[in-house]
């Protein structure tokens, strides 16, 4: 296989153990034979028990970690490649769970530059982008800010203006919506989505909220090292046994129609949205509100 | 058994500095013995300290607080402390001791119980949050995530208190880890007829769980009641930043068609049933073909659809109606 520039991520049978004195379960490999590709554009969610290897693959990306065996291209380059590793973190831009752990500026502004800044741009430049960042995340009135007065979502707003500032091709984001209240989570997701639809950003959202992965063009399930399921979230979100028994939810709504599903209604398979659920039930319920009246 | 009543409660930080910030305002609340009582409410909206006034950690700026009727100071504060159990946000950063055992006995440490008293003690509180013996002699720092947390709340839960305050206790979990946790927590207060008072964001483990919600808005109470009366107010909900369960949202779109739909429905438990009710009524015949009901009555008639009521249920699964509710 060849990497192309088409993926912005592509897995070649990547393993991955933390040796003898790391990890949780030390000499156990947390990543056991990962291949798969994900392409300019994409949003995808990743999702996994605690423990199935979600946060090691995604060092993984950005060359945080590298690869036991196999190999990890991002926009086609081997993150092994020790003089392009600079060119890997740029293109894949990590927001991690803690806001706390990851703002370093005394301003909300300073913060943002510390990334284009690194990259050598001219002041000006760094400006620009800096300005351009907030303003796509909505925060360009807090630019003087303290950042560490701000609310967790706004901090997390801050950690991906630091991130796109940078021009990434990837956004990975590793449950940084874990720690926020639901209209936080919203406000990230929507931007997320933003991103992705409108500037064509590649995001990467490693989540345990299953209602937030729904939300993705495509869904890949970790478990104990491996991708379990790897498809649209209405087919995954239908696999609910094989999924709880990995430790996993699945979204209300999903959840609903299965088991109506299993009662023998009759529903379609895959209903994810609730409006589309409500089109559903009504049609079955006047369905049989019909056969009332032939009767 | 102990109740804590909280009257006008108000709590300002920094009182009578430039950054002053009041954090709860006037609130009122009784916690009585055996309730399950979740608060709700987005980041900064007072959860937390409303927690913390209830092991006396911080007294309020006006208003009061009693135990049992009496003001906290006719207790002893380390009383108190061991009736109510606080488990903090991130309760793992805590863990500090060589082993899981005696970072849990810890709590136990001055109390004059003796070492045999306090290893059954200690097994039976790793026992209540799911953890077997293998976990006493490990170190706590080589514990997952989730693991770390459960023997946090152990140590809570050792000194036996009447009250378990628990702020976020499931933040960062993986789904089953939600779960299980808060399973424990259900069946410690069925067995030892605890208090718990759950603060979360997750709004399907509090239409699950809690029996009473009180939801937090700028430190102020916005909404209190029963589960189902606090998620039936969806616009209220959306105003404080909150979202009712989706399972909730989907049924209250539903009965805009199927005005009988019940509205208070909060889990899919209840939506199941709910929809599994409504759709054998939806299909039932009436006995006759003149649409009559058995009571030979004409009222039936004027149903454009099946009439709501206990009498239109079909007691011997004919699918056929026996009477309607006018008859």
């Amino acid at each position: 296989m060849v990497a192309t520039k088409k993926h912005i991520v592509e897995t070649q049978g990547v393993e991955f153990s933390y040796g003898a004195c790391g990890g949780p379960v030390p000499g156990a490999k947390a990543l056991d034979g990962i291949s798969l590709r994900i392409e300019k554009g994409e949003f995808v969610a990743l999702v996994g028990g605690n423990g199935s290897g979600k946060t090691t693959f995604a060092r993984l990306l950005n060359a945080l970690l590298l690869p036991t065996s196999g190999t990890v291209y991002i926009d086609g380059i081997d993150t092994k490649d020790k003089e392009r590793l600079w060119e890997v973190r740029r293109v894949a831009g990590m927001v991690f769970q803690n806001p706390d752990s990851q703002i370093i500026g005394t301003t909300v502004e300073e913060d943002v530059a510390f990334g284009p800044e690194n990259l050598g741009l001219e002041p000006e430049e760094t400006r620009r982008r800096v300005r351009e960042a907030l303003r796509r995340v909505g925060m360009e009135r807090h630019a003087d800010s303290p950042p560490h007065l701000l609310s967790g979502g706004r901090k997390q707003l801050v950690s991906i203006a630091g991130i796109i500032a940078m021009e990434p091709g990837c956004l990975i984001l590793d449950e940084a919506t874990a720690l926020l209240d639901p209209t936080a989570r919203e406000e990230i997701m929507e931007l997320l989505r933003r991103l992705n639809r409108e500037e064509g950003i590649t995001v990467l959202h490693i989540t345990h909220d299953m209602e937030e992965a729904a939300l993705a063009d495509r869904v890949i399930v970790m478990h104990a090292g491996r991708v379990a399921l790897d498809g649209k979230p209405s087919e995954v979100f239908s696999r609910a046994s094989l999924l709880r028994e990995m430790g996993l939810d699945i979204p209300q709504v999903a959840e609903l129609s299965e088991r109506l599903r299993g009662e023998g209604f009759d529903l379609p398979s895959g209903l994810l949205d609730t409006d589309a659920a409500v089109a559903a039930l009504e049609r079955m319920l006047a369905g049989s509100r019909h056969a009332v009246h032939t009767t | 058994m102990l109740s804590i009543r909280l009257e006008n409660l108000s709590h300002t930080y920094q009182r009578g500095t430039p950054v002053e910030k009041t954090a709860l305002h006037n609130i009122t609340l009784l916690i009585e013995p055996g309730m399950f009582l979740g608060i709700a409410g987005r980041s900064g909206s007072g959860k937390t300290t409303l927690l913390q006034h209830l092991n006396g950690l911080l007294k309020p700026t006006s208003g009061c607080i009693t135990f049992n009727g009496s003001p906290m100071d006719g207790h002893g504060m380390r009383d108190l402390r061991r009736r109510v159990g606080l488990v903090f946000q991130h309760p793992e950063n805590q863990l500090f001791e060589e082993t899981v055992c005696r970072d849990i006995a810890f709590g136990l440490s001055g109390t004059g119980l003796s070492p045999a008293e306090i290893d059954i003690r200690v097994r039976g509180a790793l026992e209540a949050v799911g953890l077997g013996e293998t976990f006493l002699n490990r170190s706590p720092f080589e514990l997952s995530g989730g693991e770390k947390r459960r023997v946090a709340i152990a140590g809570v839960i050792v000194t036996d208190p009447s009250v378990l305050v628990l702020d976020e206790p499931t933040a960062g979990l993986d789904p089953r880890g939600r779960r299980e946790l808060l399973d424990h927590i259900v069946a410690l207060r069925r067995e030892r007829g605890m208090t718990v008072v759950l603060a979360t964001h997750d709004m399907e483990q509090m239409a699950r769980h809690a029996e009473q919600v009180m939801v937090l808005e700028n430190g102020s109470s916005a909404l209190f009641g029963t589960a189902r009366d606090v998620f039936r107010d969806v616009g209220t909900l959306e105003r404080v930043g909150l979202e009712a369960p989706r399972i909730t949202i989907l049924m209250s779109k539903l009965k805009k068609v199927f005005p009988e739909i019940d509205d208070g429905i909060v889990t899919v438990d209840a939506a199941v049933e709910e929809l599994k009710r409504l759709h054998r009524r939806q299909g039932l015949r009436w006995r006759d073909h003149d649409e009559r009901c058995a009571r030979g009555s004409v009222c039936c008639r004027e149903f454009g659809s099946p009439p709501v009521g206990p009498q239109d249920e079909d007691p011997d699964g004919d699918g056929i109606y026996d009477a309607c509710i006018s008859c």
